[in-house]
C-alpha cells in the first residue's frame, strides 16, 4: 500500500504510437490533460481489488500476533490470550480502509523537427492530485471482547486495557502512530512535478507504404520519491532516471488507414532512496525507515499495434498494449537481507490496455491554404484489460496542439 | 467556420473537463468513502475507591526484567515436565510443554519466556485467590469453636496417660500409687462420644490443667457435635487450598530459576526482590534475617504519595531503600489516563540500571465478585486482591542497553 500508486512501474498509456516525425523546422506545441481517479487495482494473483485493500484486515488474535513485533509484547498478548479462553482464530471483526484518489495531469509537451529525420521534444508533467482515504471498524464478536477486556481488567492491567480498546477501536491509525508514520488525511489535495521527458525519434525509413522510426526518450528524476513516512503518497514521478528506446514503424494501408507496430524496452537506472524495510513478508508497513537505500527499479518492455483512420482531418483510431515489467531490486545494510526482498514483493507487473482516439486537426485544410494555422484537439480514453500489480481505472487525456 | 468549430471544440473539452459529470462519465471523478462502522462499547472500571484505607505495608511485591533477543544466544532451559504440569494444572487455560530448547530463534526464545513468566504469574495469582478465599472463609468463621477444634484435636485425638489399678478403662495424667507404672498412649478417632468418653476416663484432668483450660475442655465437649459440623466444613477446604499453597512456592522456584540462569547468561540483572510481608514470613521461617519493611502510603484522596520508600535487593548488597527522600526515586507521579484508570509512574535508579516505571493502580473492590476459578472458591465472594499496583518497566543499563520488565506491588485494606 505504501509509497507510489502511479508513478513508479507500469503506467496506462495516455496516446496512441506513431512513426510520424515532424517535417525539419516544425515547432509543435501540444498540451495534454490526463484525467483518472483510482480506486482498484489488479493485484498480484491479477484479480481486482480496491486500492484501500491492505487496509482490510481480519482483527483475529494471529494477524494481532503478526503485527506485533516485539517479542515481549507478543508474549504478553498470547498469554492474556490464552487466559482469556481464546486462540488464534478468535477475532474482533475487520478493518476496514478506502483510498479513492483523482489525478489531473498537465503535460505541455514541445517538439521540433530539429532535421528532417530527427524530432526531438520535451514534456514536463505537473500533476494535480486529490485524494480521500478513510479507515474503520467493524467490530462483531462481542463475547470475544468481554472476555478478552475482563481478563485485562481483572488480572490489574488498565493501562493494557486503555492500550488494547484503543488498538481494537482505531485498529489502523493506531498502528501507523506506533511506526511513525504521519496520520492518514481524510482529504488531501496537493500538486507535483513529474519526470521530465527528453524525446527523440529518429526516421530510419519511409517510403510510400513503411515508416520506420527510431525512438530514444530519458525520463529526468525530477520527480520527487514517494515519502516513507507518508502511507499513502501519489507521487508525480519516481524520481529516478530511465532510457527508452523503442522502434515504431507505420504501415500505410489503403486510403486513410495506417497500421502502427511499436516495440519499446526502458532502462531503469538505479539510486538511492529512503524507504521503509518491510519486517515482515505479508505486510509492506513497518517501524523501520533507512535512508539511502539501494533501488534498481526493474525494467520495462511494451509493444503496441494502433489502427488509425484519417479522412479531412479526422482520426478515429484504437490501440492494444502489452506491457510487462522486471522486479525490483533493493539493497540495503541495516537489516537481514530478506527484508529488502520483501520490499521488492508484487513489483512484477504487467498491464494489457485498450486505447479509443477521436481527433480533428487543421494540417490539411492549412496546407490547402484553406486554414490558417495548423492546430488539433483529440480525445484520447484508456482501459486496462488486465494486469497485474497496476491500477486498473480508465484514464481520459484530452489534448490540444498547435504546430507553428 | 473551420476554425469556429476547432475553437468550439477546444472550449467543449477544456470545459468539460472541469465538469464533474464530464468526469463521471470518463470514470475520472473523485468518490467518497462509503465505509460501514460498529465499534464495541467500551466499559471502564468504576473510580477509585478513594475512602477505603489502605496498609502502609506491602503485602508482596515482584520486580523482573526480561532479556532481549540477542540475550538468548546460548540460553537453554529445560525445566523438569512432571513440575511444569504440576504448576500449571490449576489454571484455567491448557499451558503446553513450553522449553526453551536450543535450536528455537532468539526471538521465539523471549516469547516463551515472557509467556512462561506471565503464566507463572497468573498461576500464582490464582492460587493466592484460592488459598486467601479459603483463609478469608475460615477467618469468617466462630473463632471461639475454631479454637475449640484446635484444642480437642491437640489434647485428645493422641495423648498419654496412666491406667488407675482398680479401673482400667480409667486413667490419670500423673502417675502416683493408684496408677500401674506403664503410660498408654490413647488414640481417639472420629466421633465426639469418641472424644467424650476420653475426657471422662481422665479421672484428674480436673486438678492438672488449670480452671480456664477445663472450662474450655467441657465447652468443647459440650459443643461438640457443632464443632464437628464446622470442622467437617473446614477440612475440605483446607485440603483443596493445600495444594494451590505449593503452586505459590513452586512458581516462585520456577522464576527465580529461570532469571538466575538468564543472569549467569547475560551478565546483566533479571531479577530483583522487594521487601514485603510475605518475604518477612518466609524469612522468619527459613530463619533468615527480618528485611527492612517497605513502606507506601498515599495521600487521603489517592492521588499522591506521603511515603514511597522500597527496600529492594538487587542482588548487589543486599536491601538498600530506594525512596524519594534519598533520590533514588524521582518523578513520582499518579495520572488519571482513563476515567476510573489510574497510573502510577516513577523512575528509580538501580546500581546498576535506570528503571521507568509504569504501573496502573487497581483498588479492587471489595463488594465486587469475581468469577469463579475453581470449585474451591466458587462459594467466596471476597475481595482478595486489596491495592493492586501491576505494570511495565523499561530498564536502561549502563552500556546502553534497554531491557523491557514488569513490576508488581500489592497492598491489604486496612
Amino acid at each position: 500500500m505504501t509509497g507510489d500508486l502511479l508513478a513508479a512501474g507500469i503506467a496506462a498509456p495516455i496516446g496512441l504510437p506513431t512513426a510520424k516525425v515532424l517535417p525539419q523546422g516544425v515547432r509543435n506545441m501540444t498540451f495534454l490533460g490526463v484525467m483518472t481517479a483510482p480506486t482498484e487495482r489488479y493485484s498480484a494473483s491479477s484479480s481486482i481489488e480496491p486500492l484501500g485493500q491492505d487496509f482490510n484486515q481480519e482483527l483475529s488474535f494471529k494477524k494481532i500476533l503478526e503485527g506485533e513485533l516485539d517479542p515481549i509484547k507478543r508474549g504478553q498478548l498470547r498469554q492474556k490470550m490464552l487466559a482469556a479462553g481464546l486462540d488464534e482464530e478468535d477475532s474482533f471483526g475487520v478493518s476496514l480502509g478506502e483510498v479513492n484518489a483523482q489525478v489531473q495531469a498537465s503535460i505541455p509537451v514541445f517538439a521540433m523537427g530539429m532535421t528532417k529525420r530527427w524530432t526531438a521534444a520535451i514534456a514536463v508533467p505537473v500533476k494535480k492530485i486529490r485524494v480521500n482515504i478513510a479507515s474503520s471498524v467493524l467490530h462483531s464478536n462481542q463475547s470475544v471482547h468481554a472476555a478478552f477486556a475482563n481478563i485485562l481488567g481483572n488480572t490489574g492491567a488498565g493501562g493494557k486495557k486503555v492500550e488494547f480498546e484503543d488498538k481494537i477501536g482505531d485498529p489502523i491509525n493506531e498502528k501507523l502512530e506506533e511506526y511513525g508514520y504521519a496520520p492518514l488525511e481524510e482529504s488531501e489535495e496537493y500538486s507535483r512535478l513529474g519526470d521530465i521527458l527528453l524525446i527523440n525519434k529518429f526516421k530510419t525509413f519511409e517510403n510510400k507504404f513503411h515508416l520506420t522510426t527510431l525512438n530514444m526518450s530519458i525520463s529526468l528524476p525530477t520527480g520527487k520519491a514517494a515519502d516513507p513516512n507518508k502511507l499513502v503518497d501519489i507521487t508525480g514521478g519516481d524520481g529516478q532516471t530511465d532510457l527508452e528506446l523503442g522502434v515504431l514503424h507505420d504501415f500505410k494501408l489503403t486510403g486513410p488507414l495506417t497500421l502502427t507496430l511499436a516495440a519499446h524496452y526502458r532502462l531503469q537506472f538505479s539510486d538511492h532512496i529512503d524507504t521503509r524495510v518491510p519486517e515482515r513478508r505479508s505486510s509492506r508497513i513497518s517501524p523501520d525507515v533507512e535512508n539511502n537505500i539501494a533501488r534498481d527499479l526493474g525494467d520495462i518492455g511494451k509493444i503496441e499495434a494502433a489502427l488509425s483512420f484519417s479522412f479531412v482531418g479526422v482520426t478515429l483510431a484504437a490501440g492494444y498494449g502489452l506491457q510487462y515489467k522486471n522486479a525490483d531490486k533493493y539493497t540495503g545494510q541495516a537489516y537481514a537481507s530478506e527484508r529488502y526482498e520483501w520490499l521488492a514483493k508484487d513489483s512484477v507487473q504487467n498491464m494489457q490496455s485498450l486505447q479509443l482516439f477521436m481527433g480533428y486537426d487543421t494540417v490539411s485544410l492549412y496546407k490547402q491554404k484553406k486554414f490558417f494555422a495548423p492546430m488539433g484537439v483529440g480525445l484520447n480514453h484508456t482501459r486496462i484489460l488486465a494486469g497485474k500489480n497496476v491500477v486498473s481505472s480508465p484514464l481520459t487525456t484530452f489534448n490540444f496542439k498547435l504546430f507553428f | 467556420m473551420q476554425l469556429k468549430s476547432l475553437f468550439l471544440l477546444s472550449s467543449l473539452f477544456v470545459f468539460a473537463s472541469c465538469d464533474e459529470g464530464f468526469k463521471k462519465f470518463f470514470g475520472a471523478d473523485l468518490k467518497d468513502p462509503h465505509l460501514k462502522r460498529k465499534k464495541f462499547d467500551v466499559l471502564y472500571p468504576k473510580p477509585l475507591l478513594v475512602n477505603r484505607e489502605v496498609k502502609q505495608e506491602i503485602r508482596d511485591a515482584t520486580f523482573l526484567i526480561y532479556a532481549n533477543p540477542q540475550d538468548f544466544n546460548t540460553f537453554v532451559y529445560l525445566p523438569n515436565p512432571k513440575e511444569w504440569f504440576d504448576l500449571f494444572k490449576f489454571l484455567d487455560y491448557k499451558m503446553p510443554y513450553l522449553g526453551i530448547q536450543a535450536d528455537l530463534e532468539n526471538i521465539e526464545k523471549a516469547e516463551r519466556l515472557v509467556l512462561e513468566i506471565q503464566s507463572i504469574g497468573q498461576a500464582r495469582d490464582d492460587a493466592f485467590l484460592v488459598t486467601q478465599s479459603v483463609a478469608l472463609d475460615i477467618a469468617g468463621m466462630d473463632r471461639e469453636k475454631l479454637s475449640l477444634i484446635k484444642t480437642l484435636k491437640k489434647d485428645f485425638t493422641r495423648y498419654k496417660c496412666f491406667p488407675l489399678i482398680s479401673d482400667k478403662k480409667k486413667c490419670k495424667l500423673k502417675k502416683d500409687l493408684e496408677t500401674i507404672n506403664n503410660v498408654k498412649t490413647y488414640k481417639v478417632k472420629g466421633s465426639c462420644l469418641r472424644i467424650k468418653q476420653a475426657v471422662q476416663r481422665i479421672v484428674d484432668l480436673s486438678i492438672t490443667a488449670n480452671p480456664a483450660e477445663f472450662a474450655k475442655f467441657n465447652k468443647g465437649i459440650d459443643q461438640c457435635q457443632q464443632i464437628k459440623k464446622l470442622s467437617d466444613l473446614i477440612e475440605p477446604l483446607e485440603q483443596k487450598a493445600a495444594p494451590y499453597g505449593l503452586v505459590r512456592s513452586q512458581g516462585k522456584q520456577f522464576v527465580t530459576d529461570i532469571l538466575e540462569k538468564l543472569q549467569t547468561d547475560t551478565g546483566a540483572l533479571h531479577l530483583a526482590i522487594i521487601s514485603s510481608l510475605l518475604e518477612e514470613q518466609e524469612a522468619e521461617r527459613d530463619e533468615s534475617p527480618i528485611p527492612p519493611r517497605s513502606q507506601i502510603q498515599f495521600n487521603k484522596a489517592k492521588t499522591a504519595f506521603n511515603i514511597f520508600k522500597l527496600f529492594i535487593d538487587f542482588g548487589t548488597d543486599g536491601y538498600r531503600e530506594y525512596s524519594l527522600a534519598n533520590g533514588k526515586v524521582e518523578q513520582l507521579n499518579i495520572v488519571e489516563i482513563k476515567p476510573g484508570i489510574f497510573e502510577l509512574s516513577f523512575v528509580l535508579h538501580a546500581p546498576e540500571h535506570r528503571t521507568e516505571a509504569s504501573l496502573t493502580l487497581n483498588f479492587h473492590d471489595p463488594d465486587l465478585s469475581r468469577l469463579p476459578l475453581s470449585e474451591v472458591h466458587q462459594t467466596t465472594q471476597k475481595n482478595i486482591f486489596g491495592v493492586r499496583m501491576i505494570g511495565t518497566t523499561e530498564n536502561f543499563y549502563l552500556d546502553g542497553t534497554m531491557r523491557h520488565g514488569v513490576v508488581k506491588i500489592e497492598l491489604d485494606y486496612l
